[in-house]
Parts: C-alpha cells; sequence; structure tokens
C-alpha cells in the first residue's frame, strides 16, 4: 500500500512536471515567435475605419480618412507607432503629404516614446519645409541630424512625396520621390552607436500631414508597389501659406473690422450680419470651431473644403447666424494667418461647463463612464459628473476601437469642443464634448472592483474555494475516519486475542472445578457457579466489544433498520417481540453521532434482554427540533434508577453520550419496565460538523 | 494398581479428544474440564494447525476441537488438510464468533459441528457425543443463519478475494493491480458480487460483508 502510494505520488510528480514543461514550452515558443525580428513582417497599413490597425498615438489629432491617415494638428512631434520592439532591419516606406509648414516622414527603431517633441529614442526620415529638404535625424529625447539632402524644388504642402527610410545594421538610408521630382537619395549613413530594434511609425512636427500606402518590409527585400501621388489635394491658393518660413501675419490687410467672438451674440438678430474674427483652430471634425484670446469660442461653417488644421491661425469672415443658441459664422472664408502648435485645454468641471460660459471652447472634463453606443461609426460616449451628465462624441474611425476597451464605469478625461447646439446635443444634456481624436479620451481610472463582472466572478471563486475547502475537509475526514477503523480493527483483534479468549478458557477451568465437587461442598459449588456466569458473561462482553468495534457495522444503512436488526439478532432464539418506531433520521447526521447513537441503542437492548426478561422492546427515534431521540423502552422487571444500580452497561451509555454532548435519561421502576432515552443536537451544517470533530477531537486529547 | 487399570479400561471406551487453539488458557482450560469427565479422554493439543497435522501421526482422536483463529494456518485450511486425510477425525468448531461466513465457511470445509465457547458444558458435552456418533452438532440459532447463508448464491474463490479488498475501500484500479488481473475484470467481479449479495453499490456489498463475516477480521 505504501510502495502503491510512493509509486502513484511519483507518477503525480512526472505528470505535473510534464505539464509545467509542455506550458513553458509553449509559452516560450510563442515568445519566440512573437518577439522574432520579422514577426508582422511585411506589413501593409490598411487604414481602414474599423481599426484593424492597431496604432498608438503620442500627440496630434490622428484619423483614419478615405484610406488615410491624417494628423490636422500642428502638434511639436506628433507619433502614430505601431509594429514590434523586436524588428530590426527593414524599410519603411509610404506617401507623405504635409498641411503646413514644417516637417513629417517616417520613424524606425523607435523605442521608449512619450508625449513630446524629441521624447523617443530612434531614427526619422522625413522632409521638411524650412530648408526644401530630405533629412534623416536620429533622437534620444534631443535631436541629432545625421544626414541631409536639398531638393531641387521647394518642399510644397499638400503635395504628395514618396518617402522611404531603411536601417540595415548601422547603416541609414532615406529617399524621396515625387510627380516630377526624380528619386532623390541620401547617402548610407553610418551611425556607430545605433539603435538595433525598435517599432516603426510616422511623425510630423509643427504642421499635420497625410500618409497613405505605408509599408514595412525587411530590408533588402524588393520595394512593395507603391501608389502614384494625386494631384494636389488643394488649389485654392489663399490657403496657400505666404511663404517657407510661415509667418504669422498676413499681408493683407484685414478685411474688415475685427471682432472679439463673445461680442457676436450681441448683434440684433434678424439683421444680416457680417463680422470678421481672429482665432485658433480647435477643431476640423464634425466642424469647424475657432477661439480667440478673448475667451470665446464659435462654429465656422464655410461653402467648400477648408484644409486648416488645429492650432492653425486663422482670420474668419462670414455672415453670423443667431438663430442658435449661440451664434456661428455661414458662409465663411478662412485665410491662414499662420500656424502655431495647438492651444491647451481650459480644464473644467462638468457643473462649470454647465454654466455655458464655455460654449464653443476647448475644454477638458472629467466624468463616469456609464453607457456606450454607436451610430454610424460614431461612438457616442454617455457620462456623468456629480449631478450633471453630458454626451461626448468620437470623431468616427480609430476612436471606435478605441471606445471598444473602455470599461464602464470607468473616470474618463476627455479635451474636446463643449457645445449645447441642438444638432449635436440630441439628448437635451447641458452640454456635449465634441472630441478631436481617440487620444483626448484618458482613462483617469478603471472602473471599481465592486463591478458585476467582478462580483460575479469573485462569487464563482468563492464558490469554488468553499468546493475545495469542503471536498478537502471531506478528504481529511475520510482519513481519519479511516484511521479510525483500523484502529478499532487493532483493538479488535487485541480483545479477541487477549481478553475473550482468556475468559474462555478461565471458564472452562471452572467448569472443570465444578465438575470435581462431586457433591458435599453446596457453598463452594454456589460460589464456582458463580464466578463461571461471571466468566461467561465476561466472555460476552469481550465479544460484544469485539462486534462494536468492527468498523462499517451500521455502515450507510439507516439507524433505525440497523438497530432494529441488531435486537432481532440478540432475540432470535428467544420470543422478545421487538418494535420500531418514527421516521428514520431526514437529515443530515454527523456520522459518529450515529454511530455513537447506535451503540448506545445497541447497549440498551443488550441489557434489557439479558436482564429484564421483557416481552417486548420498542425502539423509536425522533425528531425534536434540532435533537434527535433514539429511546430504547421494553415492558421487563425494571430497577431502582439510582446510582447504586447503575451497572457498567449505563456507565459506558453514559460516557458514549456525554462525547457527543448528547442528554442520556435511564427511567425504571420495579416492574415497570425501563426507558432508555438518547438526545443529540444534529448540527448538520458544514461549520458544526467541523466543529463537532474539533470538539471531538480536543476532547479526545483531554481523555 | 487396580484403580488404574479401571481407569484405562474404562477410557478404552472413552472418546479420544484433540483440541486445537492457539490460546494457551483456552487449550489448559478446556483440557482440565474435559478431562473430569470419564466418557472423555484429551489425547492431545496443538497450538496451531501444523503441529496438529503434525500429532495427527502419532495420535488418533475420534474429534477434534478447534478454533477458526489462529495465527499461520487459517482453521479452514486446517479442517480441510485434516479431512483429505484416510478416515479423518470429526470435527467441531469451538469460536467465539458466530457470524453467518465463519459457519457457513466451516461447514463446507468439513466441521461437523459448530459451538460457542461460552456454550455451558452440557451443550459443548452433547456437540461431541452427538458428532462422535457421526451426527452433526448446530445450535438453534447457528442452524438458522445457516440456512440462511445457505439459501444465498455462492461467491466464488475470487468473487471472495474481490471482496475482502472492496471492503478495504479499494479501487477496481487498486483491486486489478493487487490481484495482478486488468481493472475491468475487477470490474466484472465487483458486479458479480454486487448481484449475488442483491445489494445496490459496492459500498453496501462492503458493509454486508463486513456484518455477515464474509470478510475476514485479519
Amino acid at each position: 500500500m505504501t510502495a502503491m502510494k510512493r509509486k502513484s505520488k511519483r507518477k503525480l510528480i512526472y505528470s505535473a512536471g510534464a505539464v509545467i514543461l509542455i506550458l513553458a514550452g509553449i509559452v516560450g515558443g510563442r515568445l519566440w515567435y512573437l518577439g522574432r525580428p520579422g514577426y508582422g513582417m511585411p506589413y501593409f497599413a490598411k487604414f481602414t475605419p474599423d481599426g484593424e490597425d492597431r496604432w498608438t498615438a503620442y500627440g496630434g489629432t490622428w484619423e483614419v480618412v478615405d484610406g488615410s491617415v491624417r494628423n490636422d494638428s500642428n502638434d511639436r512631434g506628433a507619433k502614430l507607432l505601431t509594429g514590434s520592439p523586436h524588428w530590426r532591419d527593414y524599410t519603411v516606406q509610404g506617401d507623405v503629404q504635409l498641411l503646413g509648414e514644417g516637417s513629417a516622414g517616417f520613424l524606425a527603431r523607435v523605442s521608449e516614446a512619450e508625449l513630446g517633441e524629441n521624447s523617443y529614442k530612434g531614427y526619422f526620415g522625413g522632409v521638411r519645409t524650412v530648408d526644401n529638404s530630405l533629412v534623416i535625424g536620429s533622437y534620444d529625447f534631443a535631436y541629432h541630424e545625421v544626414t541631409k539632402v536639398p531638393l531641387p524644388d521647394p518642399v510644397r504642402p499638400f503635395r504628395w512625396y514618396h518617402v522611404k527610410l531603411t536601417v540595415e545594421g548601422c547603416s541609414l538610408t532615406a529617399s524621396v520621390w515625387g510627380e516630377g521630382l526624380p528619386e532623390l537619395k541620401t547617402r548610407p549613413v553610418i551611425d556607430p552607436d545605433c539603435y538595433r530594434s525598435g517599432e516603426a511609425g510616422m511623425r510630423s512636427n509643427g504642421t499635420g500631414g497625410v500618409w497613405r500606402s505605408v509599408s514595412v518590409a525587411p530590408a533588402g527585400t524588393v520595394a512593395p508597389p507603391t501608389a502614384l501621388p494625386d494631384p494636389p489635394a488643394f488649389h485654392d491658393a489663399s490657403l496657400q501659406p505666404r511663404s517657407p518660413g510661415g509667418e504669422m501675419v498676413a499681408e493683407e490687410a484685414p478685411s474688415g473690422h475685427i471682432q472679439a467672438i463673445r461680442s457676436l451674440q450681441f448683434l440684433a438678430p434678424f439683421a444680416a450680419n457680417t463680422a470678421s474674427i481672429r482665432g485658433t483652430v480647435v477643431l476640423i471634425r464634425p466642424a469647424i470651431f475657432v477661439e480667440d484670446s478673448l475667451g470665446g469660442g464659435i462654429e465656422v461653417q464655410t461653402d467648400g473644403p477648408t484644409p486648416v488644421k488645429i492650432g492653425d491661425e486663422v482670420e474668419v469672415t462670414g455672415e453670423v447666424n443667431l438663430e442658435g443658441l449661440n451664434p456661428t459664422l455661414r458662409k465663411a472664408r478662412v485665410r491662414l494667418l499662420g500656424q502655431s502648435v495647438p492651444i491647451q485645454p481650459l480644464s473644467l468641471t462638468a457643473n462649470q461647463i454647465a454654466e455655458g460660459h464655455y460654449d464653443g471652447w476647448f475644454v477638458q472634463v472629467e466624468g463616469h463612464l456609464h453607457a456606450k453606443s454607436e451610430k454610424d461609426g460614431r461612438v457616442t460616449l454617455d457620462l456623468d459628473a456629480g449631478t450633471q451628465s453630458f454626451h461626448a462624441i468620437l470623431p468616427p474611425g480609430r476612436s471606435r476601437s478605441h471606445a471598444q476597451d473602455l470599461a464602464l464605469q470607468s473616470r474618463l478625461r476627455l479635451r474636446g469642443v463643449s457645445v449645447v447646439d441642438p444638432r449635436y446635443n440630441t439628448a437635451a444634456d447641458p452640454f456635449v464634448i465634441l472630441v478631436r481624436s481617440a487620444e483626448d479620451v484618458d482613462v483617469v481610472a478603471g472602473p471599481p472592483w465592486y463591478r458585476p463582472s467582478n462580483l460575479i466572478l469573485g462569487g464563482l471563486v468563492a464558490l469554488a474555494l468553499v468546493f475545495t475547502l469542503n471536498y478537502l475537509y471531506l478528504l481529511a475526514n475520510h482519513w481519519r475516519l479511516r484511521a479510525v477503523a483500523e484502529e478499532r480493527e487493532r483493538l479488535a483483534h487485541e480483545i479477541h486475542d487477549t481478553l475473550a479468549q482468556s475468559f474462555a478458557g478461565i471458564g472452562f477451568q471452572l467448569q472443570a472445578i465444578r465438575n470435581s465437587l462431586l457433591g458435599g461442598a453446596p457453598v463452594l459449588e454456589r460460589q464456582v457457579d458463580r464466578a463461571m456466569l461471571m466468566a461467561r458473561t465476561s466472555h460476552e462482553e469481550a465479544r460484544r466489544s469485539i462486534a462494536n468495534l468492527h468498523p462499517a457495522s451500521l455502515g450507510h444503512m439507516g439507524l433505525l433498520p440497523a438497530l432494529r436488526e441488531c435486537a432481532e439478532r440478540m432475540v432470535s432464539s428467544g420470543k422478545v417481540r421487538v418494535e420500531t418506531e418514527g421516521e428514520d433520521e431526514g437529515r443530515m447526521v454527523p456520522l459518529h453521532v450515529k454511530d455513537t447513537l447506535f451503540r448506545i441503542g445497541q447497549e440498551a437492548i443488550a441489557n434489557s434482554i439479558r436482564h429484564a426478561e421483557p416481552d417486548t422492546i420498542r425502539i423509536r427515534l425522533h425528531e425534536q427540533g434540532a435533537f434527535l431521540a433514539l429511546s430504547v423502552e421494553d415492558d421487563g422487571h425494571g430497577f431502582i434508577a439510582d446510582g447504586d444500580h447503575a451497572g457498567f452497561g449505563l456507565l459506558g451509555m453514559q460516557k458514549r453520550a456525554e462525547r457527543i454532548s448528547a442528554i442520556l435519561t435511564v427511567r425504571s421502576a420495579p416492574g415497570r419496565g425501563t426507558q432508555v432515552e438518547v438526545k443529540a443536537a444534529t448540527g448538520s451544517s458544514f461549520l458544526s460538523v467541523l466543529w463537532d470533530n474539533l470538539g471531538a477531537r480536543h476532547r479526545d486529547s483531554h481523555n | 494398581m487396580i484403580p488404574i487399570i479401571d481407569r484405562q479400561v474404562e477410557k478404552l471406551s472413552a472418546i479420544r479428544i484433540m483440541i486445537i487453539d492457539d490460546h494457551p488458557v483456552v487449550r489448559a482450560g478446556l483440557a482440565s474440564m474435559l478431562s473430569t469427565r470419564p466418557d472423555i479422554d484429551v489425547v492431545g493439543s496443538a497450538s496451531s494447525g501444523p503441529e496438529a497435522i503434525a500429532l495427527l501421526d502419532k495420535v488418533v482422536p475420534d474429534v477434534i476441537l478447534m478454533d477458526l483463529r489462529m495465527p499461520g494456518m487459517s482453521g479452514l485450511d486446517v479442517i480441510r488438510t485434516i479431512n483429505m486425510r484416510t478416515d479423518p477425525p470429526r470435527i467441531i468448531v469451538l469460536t467465539s464468533f458466530d457470524t453467518d461466513e465463519d459457519i457457513y465457511q466451516s461447514v463446507g470445509a468439513g466441521a461437523q459441528g459448530y459451538v460457542l465457547k461460552d456454550t455451558p458444558q452440557d451443550g459443548l458435552l452433547e456437540a461431541i457425543q452427538v458428532v462422535n456418533a457421526k451426527g452433526r452438532y448446530f445450535p438453534a440459532d447457528i442452524e438458522t443463519r445457516l440456512t440462511a447463508r445457505m439459501a444465498r448464491s455462492n461467491l466464488t474463490q475470487r468473487e471472495h478475494q474481490v471482496l475482502q479488498l472492496v471492503a478495504k475501500g479499494l479501487t477496481n484500479k487498486d483491486i486489478g493491480r493487487a490481484m495482478g488481473i486488468s481493472d475491468k475484470t475487477a470490474r466484472n467481479h465487483v458486479n458479480s458480487i454486487i448481484e449475488k449479495l442483491e445489494v445496490s453499490d459496492r459500498t453496501e456489498a462492503a458493509t454486508i460483508a463486513m456484518r455477515q463475516g464474509l470478510v475476514a477480521l485479519d
């Protein structure tokens, strides 16, 4: 048995080891697979609005539009990254268009990226307007120009350039070509302490940009076919920047008197008012919003496409429309004055915004997400902050997949333009936040731990724990019972081999003496007879002890049938009638309680048959509230129920009853039969069984 | 001298008894008691089966009184071995236990009587006389049980072994391993036992087995 146990234990250890090895193999293999320098390559950016591409933005307002990705803000060093940190030697290339004065291009081997102009390690290759050149730069939280090649023509916004950046070993090359521009290459440059691996991406600085046909392929492979440049998107000369330097002030005189945005609401309604304002663009989609430095924001509606970017400083002239709650400018003409970094939002509470002073302003506000909905690819978030509730409308595209990751009940920080206009505010909330891009939704704090899914999970875990504990408890109990059974077995053997046999032998010896007393000594004969009776009784008791010690004498039989069977067996040669009454214990009774009741019943029946010469023995089992009462009653001789007459049998019963905290009552009188009743508490719950057992062990240790 | 001769003559017609019991007190007490009877002659006593079998080459008892539970060779094996001799002595089992299976097996092995050790002298003497006269002696309650046990279908030797292991709480797999059979075969045996004992499952089979003594104490 022990050898078997040891064997199965070893087997268990082996199989556990095998499982661990296999798991480690799977995890290791997966890590290796994901960590391969070529994992995911070649890569072609799809730029679909369903968020198939997993990009990470650092600054800018990156959005997917018509199979391209664009950053409409003048952020300094806006980055959008993808790929694996293990990518090593590769070429990243695609079509790039600048939206103003600045630079735009591709990034390679990027690591430790953060928000900020120079905040990353890696390489940049792209075109810039300031010196009309193709450049390669190296960043380690500071900019180092590696090389540059001047272009024959000035680098112009709204024109497609195909830019290619290759990193191979420590050699860096970049090239550019475009419509009417033959391919122009840098010399391969060696960076002796080069970065070995990192993600690929796009970057624009000081202006917005548009990228398309972006691909990443291992270095040395044939370049994938690339899109031909489209004609420039815009021809509106008035929108072209004036000079490469990007002067901030228009040369033309303003078309009229410049007004503060805030003052427009005081114009006479229903009059055809034309007004000019100056301000900074804070939002482009779904509408252009301009905010001026005097504390006012306004929606600007133009008749045609208007290629402004967030951060652009513009002068807008248009008709003042006072029909809504707040004025708008219609049929507006937008003149670019210059470009600058986007302005910072005003941090407000929902209550402050709800007062209405900040309509059209670029604000930052926090709230708890309590619902998400989607219509025509446009995600709307329902939020509340204290007593205020409001909505946030996300632009279609990348923010959709971003919104899917937002957990309900999270605390969000949003940046966007606050509006009350019913065209956006369909739910009649105090205000709506028009969010610029996915990156304008930050999660301040995740949902609270007590959300339903966690509670359900916690409940399941607790349930599993309870089951496991219960199982372990039952297992331990089983082992304990087995040990007890084995010990009882041993004791039974012991009694059989010593006491029982000795009593039998002594009985025979006494009989021998009795046989030798051939009359003439009546006193001696009586005494020997008595001694023989004593020996026989002792033998019988020893036998009964052995039978009692025998495990599973009760088995899973009910208490009542077991006692009945026991009684019938004892009276089999006599003429005593056995009656049973009551139903068997319906509830779960702890095994040791059941066992003890059985033993007491057995003893009571034996006493009755041995001493009382009854006609009938009645065994009854009844539930009385939290107690189980067993009574054994006979119509025999009876005795005077006082301490003096309490034989060993009664004492034994008393001791057994005490061990399970049961109450034993013996009622008897000469000629009136005897009733033995035992009442035991039957806590059936797991805890009370545990308590019983602990208590029993405790008591045992004191005995 | 005469009384001695008389005694010997007398003893010549007496029933010759051999006692086999591992317990010295029983042997001594029983021998003393029986020696006081003029019609009984205790010709030998042995503490184990092998010792008794060896002794049978020297003395020829009419009746053997023997216990069933002895270390080493079991009482049943001793009965079988003795019964293989030509003109074997008659055998009465004298034991402390009266489980159905003990009684049944003893009779199966070839015992002609079954008496409990706490039986009064008269009962024992009657048993010796009846058995010596080529009869069989079983007290009323033991007879009843024997009949009941006989009515039940017989477990084969193999099923018996399996039942012992079932009673110890072994699984089919463990039983198979312990007996060198497949666990499928072990399962078949267990099913057959359950059917023969008319019980619903193996736990009940084990319970019944213990209660009726189908499973040995050791």
